[in-house]
């Protein structure tokens, strides 16, 4: 599968979409220094010269993307997109539907979830929006399918199904270890044991990175207004300390820097 | 330390009890099991035999090693005989005054140096423990179902257990050949608090229309390597079992919404459709109610 493919955003997920596509056989471009934050990316396309700049900077990679994946929602690019191209938005944090109203070509907008450690042989959740049509959400799963991954269609919200379920159990485990009912030795331990998990949440957590868990929650926590959803303030506290897990070296355990 | 322990006490021989007694004459300690129904205490006994022929058949225990294991059990139909056993295990359903009352009856009849300690997956151990005039001496041991092939046990301390019957107990399960993790007395201990969420999470979605029961299966399996989604999983613990233990964290943890049970487990438990058991949960078992 040789296709053209622009991934945007600097997330681990990001980076293991990028590495599958690539063992693939597709092109991939990513585009150096894309904005961490919301409020970055707004600033670069907000300045007309900035704006351009950086589209010079992308080059060939923007004008034949015939798939762009991205964490980050990419309505400032959209409008200069080939029409044909797919969009695929990772529906963590909020819908694909929030994601994709934003955007011109929504139609084209499919929604994913997906989670690290993603490995070829797992399934991928897509979801359309109320826009999508039939063709690009036919085509959102022959892409994975091409990726070594198994497409499973399903409703829109933050978060989808896996990633959903996964960090409600992820933040019980940090509430359990905040309020000092075991070790996090003993949490992970107990669960792989007690329930066959074939991880710890808790290394788990440091797996995924502990943003993108406080991010579902918190998507969750908008869409539905309850309290069900509320991050553990351990997570908060790790995120905000850049603890996010394997990727930083430290999160609920420590590691090796990579 | 656990070295002086040679007699465990068994009260129950349901499958939780028969099960624990099964590894503890296997580990080579003697066994006092005992039912309060007689009939129990016989299936239980010979659930035990059979279950260790198995073993034989299969090459996995050598006939002279269960042979002895049989030897070190003793089924016992009166409760005072148990008093031999430096630690007791208590195993009999889920009940609170049914325990305090078991635990009231035992600290009378044992010795006050004996460990007493309940198999308890959802109950307070202070709550038990506060029915002995030795809390410091009651522990939980919370084994998983089946034990013989499960490892873990959760060893839980109450409010005023003694951090040296936390030690010993531990240690204790370790002679099980099990692998202990220690939790502090909170509603669902460690596993059965956390994967609550498991059940309850996919059953909000499937309440809210955004897949089908055996799609969530399917996605669980397949994103995120469970070896089994949650409706299999509630189908072969039970629907009214998962039911019963969410109802009971949530009351525990005073209404907290992360711990709110779903109507659908309800719907579900009123119909019958208890899971494997009935023959139909959230899938279908023609041939396991033949069977």
């Amino acid at each position: 599968m040789s296709r053209n493919i622009l991934i945007l955003g600097e997330s681990p997920l990001a980076g293991a979409l990028a590495e599958i596509a690539g063992a693939a056989g597709c092109l991939v471009h990513r585009p150096p220094a894309w904005p961490d934050t919301r409020d970055d990316l707004d600033a670069i396309f907000t300045d007309q010269s900035r704006r351009e700049q950086y589209l010079r900077h992308l080059g060939e990679a923007y004008h034949e993307a015939e798939v762009v994946i991205e964490a980050e929602a990419s309505e400032w690019l959209d409008p200069e997109l080939p029409e044909s191209t797919l969009i695929l938005t990772a529906a963590l944090g909020h819908s694909a539907a929030d994601a994709a109203a934003d955007i011109h070509a929504r139609h084209r907008v499919v929604g994913f979830a997906a989670l690290l450690p993603l490995q070829k042989g797992q399934s991928v959740e897509l979801a359309a929006t109320p826009w999508t049509e039939a063709a690009a959400l036919n085509e959102a799963g022959e892409f994975f399918r091409g990726l070594g991954l198994e497409p499973i269609v399903v409703t829109d919200g933050p978060g989808l199904v896996f990633p959903r379920i996964l960090c409600m159990i992820i933040n019980e485990a940090a509430f359990a270890l905040m309020e000092g009912v075991a070790s996090a030795e003993d949490i992970d331990t107990a669960m792989k044991l007690g329930t066959n998990y074939p991880l710890g949440p808790l290394e788990w957590a440091d797996r995924v990175g502990l943003d993108q868990i406080v991010g579902v929650l918190e998507g969750l926590q908008a869409e539905y207004g309850e309290d069900r959803y509320r991050p553990a303030p351990v997570l908060r506290q790790l995120v905000r300390a850049g603890h996010l897990g394997r990727s930083t070296g430290k999160g609920f355990f420590s590691y090796e820097k990579p | 330390m656990s070295d002086r322990i040679t007699t465990v006490g068994i009260v129950g021989a349901g499958t939780m009890g028969a099960g624990i007694a099964q590894v503890a004459v296997l580990s080579g300690l003697r066994v006092l099991l005992h039912d309060a129904a007689d009939a129990a205490l016989a299936k239980g006994q010979s659930r035990i035999a059979r279950n260790l022929s198995r073993a034989v058949g299969k090459g996995l225990v050598q006939a002279d090693d269960a042979e002895e294991a049989l030897r070190r059990l003793s089924a016992i139909t009166r409760l005072t005989e148990v008093r031999g056993a430096e630690c007791i295990i208590e195993a009999v359903p889920e009940d609170l005054s049914l325990k305090q009352r078991l635990f009231a009856e035992l600290d009378q009849l044992t010795d006050p140096g004996a460990i007493l300690a309940t198999n308890t997956s959802s109950l307070s151990i202070t709550a038990i423990a506060g029915a002995t005039r030795r809390p410091e001496r009651v522990v939980g041991m919370h084994f998983f179902n089946p034990p013989p092939v499960m490892a873990l046990v959760e060893i839980v301390a109450g409010r005023r257990t003694d951090p040296a019957v936390v030690e010993e107990t531990t240690a204790l399960a370790r002679r099980l050949g099990k692998t202990p993790v220690r939790a502090k007395d909170t509603p669902g201990f460690i596993v059965n608090r956390i994967a609550r969420h498991f059940s309850l999470e996919a059953l909000r979605i499937l309440g809210e229309g955004r897949a089908t029961h055996d799609h969530i299966d399917r996605v669980m399996k397949g994103a995120g390597r469970f070896p089994m989604g949650p409706f299999e999983l509630m189908d072969l613990i039970g629907v009214d079992v998962n039911f019963a233990v969410s109802r009971s964290v949530f009351e525990a943890f005073f209404h907290e919404p992360r711990f709110r049970p779903h109507p659908i487990q309800q719907r579900m438990v009123e119909s019958g459709l208890l899971g494997r058991k009935a023959g139909r949960g959230f899938y279908e078992y023609p041939e396991d109610k033949q069977g």
